[in-house]
């Protein structure tokens, strides 16, 4: 009775579900980005205007910027000297400007990536991609904890061993090699085991045989 | 897009692209050196094509990688990020329909990482001329991340031959890599 009530209730109109606002970010962080490309120093302004509105909305949420300001101050130091050795002191506004568009190309960027879950994103850019390789994402991110502590493991047995992989000894780039072939290498060969027994595990469940493949439920937290 | 690849080589894929965005996104908290990049982006790519080997499968990982980074939101994030990954591995595959069988592995993976880290190196050439840098400054910056990322890459391309050869003496890879 309660729960006819409540499905009579919701049915009736759309509602702006998260997904459809996490594709409007996505589009809005595309158009603010090419923007810093295309527009007119005129226009520059006004997407200062909407970039620090977004960045406000950002730091509201608890997301740091430093990370975002360090790779600015980066691209000006790289920048700036060769403006000033290439043309002189004079054009050296321009290069601070410059600067500023490739800044302002990353903003939305973070924005997204502040405001907005991996979930959701992972469900919008499901909308274009075909099963397959949306089931190789998922389980991909989904292992990704799996992975991971292997890697620390195989990394904590090889140094147990002695191999000259620890932070102190990865300082002398000689050692970079052993790297490769201590952990990397142990870590390939079980992703190749893993992806061949995952394969076989969806195979014996009939995956890909279907033409219209079945979903976890995506939205019940939203409920 | 209609995959030829069975189940198993798809998630192979995957699963190196996940790898790939992660080491990546630990990585640059150590260096600061742009460049380290192309060492991860060349070695993964390479060993996905040693592996699956089909024209096809960097390009798929590159994607792959960008659409999982923007999913983790690894690095500067945003759409732009798929550009970053998928760029240099689809020169790179493309790169390989012209030169598949002309040299051993070691010189074609030299040869591959040599035209990912340019295609890398014109991406950011390509931007910063859209952004108005003027063509001198950003041809300076077009040159110093090609000498840093082929430096990188060209370190990463000289393990390949090796790794692969490894991997086969577990049996892992189907056929022999040359």
């Amino acid at each position: 009775m309660w729960a006819k009530e409540r499905k009579g209730v919701r049915q009736p109109y759309f509602r702006f579900s998260a997904s459809h606002y996490c594709a409007a970010a996505l589009l809005l962080s595309l158009v603010l980005s090419s923007g810093a490309f295309f527009l007119p120093n005129s226009a520059l302004g006004w997407l200062i205007v909407i970039d620090a509105i977004l960045v406000l909305h950002g730091v509201y949420l608890k997301n740091k910027v430093s990370a975002l300001l360090r790779i600015g101050l980066a691209q000006l130091a790289v920048t700036l000297p060769l403006y000033y050795l290439i043309h002189g002191e004079n054009q050296l506004l321009e290069g601070v400007i410059v600067v500023l568009r490739v800044f302002l190309a990353l903003l939305p960027g973070w924005w997204l990536s502040a405001t907005q879950k991996p979930e959701r994103i992972g469900e919008v850019l499901s909308w274009g991609l075909p099963t397959k390789w949306a089931f190789v994402i998922a389980a991909s991110i989904g292992l990704l904890p799996y992975m991971l502590q292997e890697t620390k493991e195989i990394y904590a047995m090889q140094c147990l061993r002695g191999a000259n992989i620890t932070p102190k000894a990865l300082r002398n780039p000689k050692n970079w090699p052993e790297l490769i072939y201590c952990v990397v290498l142990p870590v390939l060969i079980q992703l190749l085991k893993l992806s061949k027994q995952m394969a076989k595990a969806a195979k014996l469940r009939h995956f890909g045989s279907v033409a219209k493949p079945t979903h976890w439920p995506a939205t019940r937290e939203e409920e | 897009m209609k995959s030829p690849f069975d189940l198993q080589d798809a998630l192979f894929i995957g699963f190196c692209a996940t790898l790939l965005v992660v080491l990546k996104s630990m990585l640059r908290l150590k260096l600061g050196l742009s460049g380290h990049s192309m060492f991860l982006m060349t070695f993964f790519y390479l060993i996905c094509y040693g592996v699956v080997n089909r024209v096809g499968a960097m390009t798929v990982c590159g994607l792959l990688a960008g659409l999982v980074a923007m999913m983790l939101s690894v690095g500067k994030g945003g759409p732009m990020i798929l550009l970053k990954f998928g760029l240099p591995a689809m020169a790179m595959d493309f790169a390989l329909l012209f030169m598949s069988g002309v040299f051993n592995l070691r010189w074609r993976s030299i040869v591959l990482a040599l035209i990912g880290t340019l295609a890398w190196a014109g991406k950011g050439l390509i931007s910063n001329l859209l952004i108005g840098m003027s063509g001198q400054v950003a041809l300076a910056e077009f040159g110093l991340s090609f000498i840093q990322g082929g430096m990188f890459a060209l370190a990463a391309a000289l393990l390949i031959p090796t790794v692969l050869s490894r991997l086969h003496a577990h049996d892992l890879l189907p056929n022999r890599p040359e």
